[in-house]
Parts: C-alpha cells; structure tokens; sequence
C-alpha cells in the first residue's frame, strides 16, 4: 500500500482530525515523510487541515469502505 | 457436567493464549507489545476469541474429528485444545471475495472476524502511540539535549553514532543496514524521528541499550 492511500485510510477510518505524529505512528512512518505527503494530499483537497491536525477532505469522503475492510 | 466445563474451559484458555501470542508476534506490534502487556483491549481481544473456541466445541461437539484416545487425563483434553489452537483459524475461514471498484469483501467467517481484527487494531494503534509518548518522553529531554551539546546539533552525526551502536548491540548487520539505508531513516531530521525509529524497528531492549536513561 503506498504512502498516501495508507494515510488517507488512516484518516477515514478514524473519521476525527488526527496530529501528524499519530498518522506517522499509525502507517509506521515518520513525521517529515508524512508532513511531505500530506502537503501534496491537501493541494488535492483529499486532506484537510483542522488547526495543527489534520482530517479526510472532501474529495476523498466517498470511498470509506475501502478502509473498512483495509484493501 | 464437570467433564464438559473443563472442556470449555480448556478450549478458552488455549484459543485466549492463541490470540495473545498472535498479538504479541504480529510485524505491527511485537516491537511494542511492552506497552499493550495487560491493556483492556487485548484482554477483551482473547477473551473474544475464546468465546469462538467455546461456540466452535459446542457446534463440533464430540466425533467430528476423532482423536485416538487412550485412557490417561491428557488426551481428554487434547480435542478441547486443539479446537482452541485452530479457532483463529477457522474463524479466518475465506471462500471468496467480493470485489467491486474500490474495495473487496471477504465472504466467509472472515466477513465477521476481519473488522473485528481492525477493530482491535486500531485500539492498539492508539494505546501504544500514547503510551509511547509517555515511554519516550524522558529519552527525548535527555537526546535532544545531547544532539545540541555533543553533536553541535548536527543530526547527521548523531544518526551516524546510532549506526555505529547498532552495529555493536544489534546481531543482525543485515538488518542494521537495511535500517540505515531506509527511506523513513534517511529523511528523519530530529532526534524524536530517530528515536521513534530505533524503538519500532528494534524494541525496547535494544533501544534501552543504545539510549540509556
């Protein structure tokens, strides 16, 4: 799984606005890899930025199935 | 009756251990099962399965598989136990998957045990990351500390002396190297990072040798 669907899942499945550490934690990463991606994920509105955290954006809202069952 | 509860009882504590040991060897957890040891969840995780194993001997009840049975107490218990051991894998029992555009569903027993798996999942993700903050705080004052005095804040070296310690503490160069040449090693720019690395890649015995306290 590459990096940006591993933390678009992550972000769906939690459904709440999570820090960049705890995604990096979560995908088994680190901040300064995740920081960078998400960068990218939020110019594509897949991510949003709530305050320091950071929650699924709007164009990734309707695959949450996927993450469910993790393929 | 007293025969059929230790049966029971017997296939819970065999599917429980199971579970746990699952848990424990998993890629995802073994280097951060110390701080989930005795966590709620995972007690809630094997109990779970153990109530399978004890569903699973009441629908297999007896001559279902037959074990050649002589007269000592053990091979009493032999078919409780086995039912127990091979619960998580039933329970993982896949015919097919469904899969439409962006996703794929298990039909099978696993349609049931697969969200319940990320479920738990999920909850030990949590618990060990907070309980990580809490493990690592004290390595990080004293690291960060160290990075500015004895390495003139120079990441780089201080990345460099890690290797070097992990060559001298760690058995296996392959995995050294491999660490080294990492992507997730090569971009970390701060102690934290680096720290949070050696811990999830080795564990805690290693980490608690190169990082004393």
């Amino acid at each position: 799984m590459d990096l940006s669907k591993a933390i678009l899942n992550v972000l769906q499945k939690l459904n709440k606005p999570i820090g960049v550490d705890e995604i990096a934690f979560r995908i088994r990463s680190t901040s300064s890899v995740v920081r960078e991606q998400l960068e990218k994920l939020s110019e594509a509105h897949l991510v949003k930025r709530v305050d320091t955290d950071y929650s699924i954006g709007d164009n990734a809202k309707n695959s949450g199935l996927e993450s469910i069952y993790g393929y | 009756m007293k025969e059929y509860i230790n049966s029971y009882f017997a296939a819970f504590i065999s599917a429980c251990f199971i579970s746990y040991f699952r848990v424990y060897s998993s890629d995802k957890f073994h280097n951060y099962f110390f701080l989930i040891i005795i966590d709620w969840f995972l007690v809630l995780n094997c109990i779970i399965y153990g109530c399978i194993s004890i569903a699973l001997l009441y629908l297999l009840k007896d001559n279902v598989v037959s074990i050649p049975v002589n007269n000592t107490q053990l091979s009493h218990y032999l078919y409780p136990v086995g039912i127990g051991i091979i619960t998580k894998g039933v329970a993982d029992v896949n015919f097919f998957n469904v899969k439409t555009d962006g996703f794929s569903i298990p039909i099978g027993l696993k349609t049931f045990t697969q969200p319940l798996d990320k479920f738990f999942e999920e909850k030990f993700d949590g618990v060990c990351f907070e309980k990580s903050k809490v493990y690592m705080e004290a390595y990080l004052i004293k690291y960060r500390h160290e990075l500015l005095t004895s390495y003139c804040n120079d990441i780089r070296r201080f990345k460099a002396a890690i290797i070097l310690k992990l060559n001298s503490f760690h058995p296996d160069k392959k995995k050294t190297t491999e660490f080294e040449s990492s992507l997730n090693f090569t971009k970390a720019i701060s102690v934290d990072e680096t720290l949070v690395l050696v811990l999830r890649e080795f564990g805690p015995t290693i980490f608690n040798s190169i990082f004393p306290l």
